[in-house]
């Protein structure tokens, strides 16, 4: 059963999920290694982007690859909204914030509820062209998440590499007081690396949507595989929830494929308790202070 | 005099960094003892590895002639090793009674269920402790202040119920770390007369201060460190004196060698 | 009961014992007289309130060292499948299955505690969370002992006289009252100060003598302790248990009743579950936009009143008496 071909079919999954989780544990990790906090809500504003998708591409009729960046963009801009209202008073106080985001958390859940019901929908699949490469079958779906995945990834590299407030987010996660120091102005470095945070939640909540279903719920999935990718990474870290993402996504793939499901989830949590006990900066991140 | 606390050789490495390295001095009763040293020098790591807040790499603590290598700071705590810390010393939410009473606890029975259940052994005991507290109060200018949340203290008051907060656990050897940083010099002066006193009933003091004026005025002995290592000790006149103390002060630019 | 809570440490306890006296005479009173005049809807609520509280202060002690554990409700979840699997397979008397259900999830705590307790803050959290779920799966998965996703139905109540409502309501009210006068005398023992301390800096109170970590190991078996109680109780009440009423989202109920009540006193998480657990049963098919509220409710809670309801209280009580003293002049 071991065959090449199968193998790489596992793999191919493994490496589709792996996209999506980096996209959504990029996001957490950034909130916290900017803002220091855990962002619960981080899942909802996948759920969001999901619902948005489903508006701009089922409803308004635009192109999918059209509507995702819209939907994800439009998500951004309102979690600048909760910025402002919410997030802003909680910056480096990690445990109120946290607790804060899970009232944002709830409120954005329940708010799904009443606008969208509780019933699970899907969003009718943008493309439907399997392609055979050798023995492995790849649908244009999977080729499409993990080609916007890349994308998003390097431009969020290519933005945190080379830009000025790419810089800045850099050197407030590194070091906030120093970062003060030098004049760097932290507010709109925290803004933009929330709307950076929230619209790639959105992406891959839209994602999300396309391969699996959408409802007011979905985003305690997304939410529960950022907390698994940062811990195996790190939190707060870049690299590390990019490795951390291809962890969890492959070893997911080919454990619930040979062994199930609920042993994939079994070991994803038992690998985090070790990880956390032994390394709690992580498996690629570094000891703090 | 007897010895009470001996240091041998102590050292740790915080990822190759040696913040102290190779340490070894002697605290005998009733003394006090300066360790003095540059911003960085291992002060306060030296105060952390002997209270036990962190295990040394190397070396070896004594206490009342007892190894206490790397035994946990609590456990010190009841035997008699008390320390301050540099910066937060209060109980922020408390008030100054309350912070003063958690300090009694390394000093008093730990028993769970005598508390818990109030019986009379415990109420007689905790009589006497609140009277204890109160003239403890007294004696450092702060019962007006006793129902003060300790929050709402000015600092130099914050600081004198640190240390009411650490005498309060009756300690035999108490370190402070700058006790007197950040205060004016009549605030710095009551605080050099009160460790005095607390010499006077019989406890040894090991104190870390950047104050030259204060530490020279109270210490009997110095110990100087440099990064990391012990760069001379002895009485505090010859050790003020040491232009090679003066040098590890004013940076390496003014050596000779 | 002045007693019991130690009070004469507290400043207002010179002040009109009476009166005290009387407010704990009168709150009792209506306690056990409320099954007689409220109906079987509102008895049954009630008791819903009573047997949460349970949890609630236990998730109370623990929030009181400073930690906020995501997998209190898997602790309920394993006193609740204890009790109810012992009663149904094994067919032990009700007393042994709740006893059962407190220690097994004791057992557990001081088994998990020294390991979790290492971490600190977020990681606290995160690592809770973490073995809730684990648990929550176990529940999920071991079809043959739990019932799977589906849980146990049908689940007897501890006496055949306990099918009643109303004779619930007085167990849940003895268990809930115990607990709570349990809690309250803890905290205001010597060992609840060493707790406020810790929670208020580790290191301080690690070099004032206080064993941090035992603390923290004790406190976290016993509020782990209370949520078993309250699983069993819980349990034996509705009569169905499945996975389900175990998750995190459990958990962070219990948080959001602390947090909403106020963190800072035994009377918070009390609140709180009022508030909470109450509310929904009468706002039934408003069910999502309540929950919208109490979103609104935590932020607002952790942003401007970070003692919760209690401190709205106590501020309006000052704003009264200084009103009063006001126009007194
Ligand atoms: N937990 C730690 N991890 C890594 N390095 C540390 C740690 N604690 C201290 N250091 C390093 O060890 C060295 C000694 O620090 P320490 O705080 O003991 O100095 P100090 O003499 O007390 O200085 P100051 O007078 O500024 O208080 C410093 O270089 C410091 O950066
Ligand atoms: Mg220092």
């Amino acid at each position: 059963m071991f065959t090449f071909a199968i193998l790489s079919q596992i793999a191919l999954n493994g490496i589709t999920l792996s996209a999506i989780y980096i996209l959504v544990a990029l996001g957490f990790t950034l909130i916290f290694g900017v803002m220091r906090i855990v962002n619960f809500a981080h899942g909802e504003f996948a759920m969001l982007g999901g619902f948005a998708l489903s508006f701009f591409y089922v409803s308004l009729g635009l192109h999918f690859l059209v509507a995702l960046p819209i939907a994800a963009v439009a998500v951004g801009a309102f979690s600048l909204v909760l910025e402002r209202v919410v997030y802003r008073r909680f910056y480096q106080r990690e445990m109120p914030g946290m607790i804060a985001s899970l009232g944002v958390s709830i409120a954005l859940m329940y708010g799904g509820v009443a606008l969208w019901g509780t019933h699970q929908r899907s969003i009718p699949s943008a493309f439907s062209a399997v392609y055979t490469i050798g023995p492995i079958f790849v649908t244009a779906e999977r080729v499409v998440v993990i080609g916007v995945c890349l994308v998003s990834l390097a431009l969020f590299y290519l933005v945190l590499r080379f830009t000025r407030i790419g810089l800045a987010m850099r050197v407030v996660a590194e070091d906030r007081i120093t970062a003060e120091a030098q004049g760097i102005d932290t507010v709109a470095t925290y803004r933009f690396a929330f709307f950076i945070s929230t619209a790639m939640a959105a992406l891959a909540g839209g994602l999300i949507g396309q391969l699996f279903s959408l409802s007011p719920f979905m985003g305690l999935m997304p939410l529960v595989k950022a907390f698994i990718v940062v811990i195996l990474g790190g939190l707060g870290g870049i690299l590390g929830a990019a490795i951390g993402g291809l962890v969890l996504g492959l070893g997911e793939s080919f454990v619930s494929t040979f062994y199930g499901a609920s042993a994939a989830q079994f070991i994803s949590f038992g690998l985090i308790i070790a990880i956390l006990l032994f390394r709690p900066q992580g498996l690629v991140g570094r000891k703090e202070g | 005099m007897s010895v009470l606390l001996a240091v041998q050789g102590l050292g740790k490495s915080f990822r190759g960094l040696r913040a102290v390295n190779d340490v070894s001095f002697d605290i005998r009763e009733r003394e006090i003892v300066g360790l003095i040293g540059p911003n960085g020098a291992g002060k306060t790591t030296a105060i952390n590895l002997i209270s036990g807040a962190i295990r040394p790499t190397s070396g070896v603590v004594r206490f009342r002639g007892a190894d206490v290598t790397g035994m946990p700071a609590h456990r010190l705590a009841r035997l008699g090793l008390i320390r301050t810390f540099q910066a937060t010393n209060v109980y922020a939410g408390k008030t100054v009674f309350e912070n003063v009473y958690v300090g009694t606890f390394s000093s008093r029975p730990s028993g769970f269920w005598p508390s818990l259940l109030l019986t009379a052994a415990f109420r007689r005991e905790r009589e006497q402790t609140r009277s204890r507290i109160e003239a403890l109060l007294e004696d450092l200018g702060l019962r007006d202040l006793a129902d003060t949340p300790a929050a709402d203290l000015p600092y130099g008051y914050q600081k004198m119920l640190g240390l009411a907060t650490a005498l309060a656990g009756k300690p035999k050897l108490i370190m402070l770390d700058e006790p007197a940083a950040g205060l004016s010099a009549e605030e710095a002066d009551l605080i050099s007369v009160l460790i005095g006193r607390v010499r006077d009933q019989g406890v040894s003091v090991l104190v870390v201060d950047h104050n030259m004026r204060f530490m020279a005025k109270i210490c009997n002995r110095m110990v100087v460190l440099h990064h990391g290592m012990e760069l001379t000790s002895g009485p505090t006149a010859d050790v003020v004196r040491d232009p090679r103390v003066l040098e590890a002060y004013l940076g390496t630019e003014h050596s000779v060698a | 009961m002045a007693l019991l809570l130690d009070s004469d440490d507290a400043p207002s306890a010179r002040w009109r014992p009476l009166a005290r006296w009387a407010a704990w005479a009168a709150a009792a009173a209506a306690l056990l007289a409320f099954p007689l005049a409220a109906g079987g809807f509102l008895t049954h609520t009630a008791t819903l309130v009573l047997l949460t509280v349970i949890g609630a202060a236990g998730f109370h002690l623990i929030l009181r060292v400073g930690l906020v554990s995501l997998g209190h409700a898997a602790f309920a979840g394993i006193g609740g499948y204890t009790s109810v699997i012992l009663m149904m397979t094994f067919g032990l008397p009700w007393i042994v299955c709740f006893v059962a259900g407190g220690v097994s999830a004791a057992a557990l705590a001081l088994l998990v505690g020294p390991i979790v307790l290492r971490l600190k803050g977020v990681y606290f959290v995160l690592i809770t969370f973490t073995f809730g779920e684990i648990l929550r799966l176990i529940f999920n998965d071991w079809q043959s002992m739990t019932g799977g996703a589906n849980g146990i139905s049908h689940i007897p109540p501890p006496w055949p006289a306990l099918m009643d409502t109303r004779a619930y309501y007085y167990l849940a009210l003895f268990a809930a009252g115990a607990a709570i006068l349990f809690c309250a005398r803890l905290l205001a023992s010597d060992f609840g100060r060493k707790m406020d301390a810790i929670r208020e800096s580790e290191s301080l109170a690690e070099a004032n003598g206080i064993p941090v970590f035992a603390v923290k190991v004790i406190v976290f078996a016993i509020g782990c302790t209370l949520a078993g109680l309250q699983g069993s109780l819980q349990a034996h009440f509705i009569r169905l248990i499945s996975p389900l009423a175990y998750s995190f989202q459990e958990s962070l109920n219990f948080l959001v009743m602390n947090v909403v009540g106020g963190s800072n006193s035994l009377v918070g998480p009390i609140v709180g579950t009022v508030f909470l657990v109450a509310l929904p049963e009468f706002l039934r098919g408003w069910v999502e936009y309540q929950f919208i509220i109490y979103g609104v409710i935590l932020v607002v809670v952790m942003a401007a009143l970070p003692g919760g309801l209690v401190e709205l209280w106590q501020r309006a009580c000052r704003w009264i008496t200084s009103l009063s003293t006001r126009s007194g002049r």
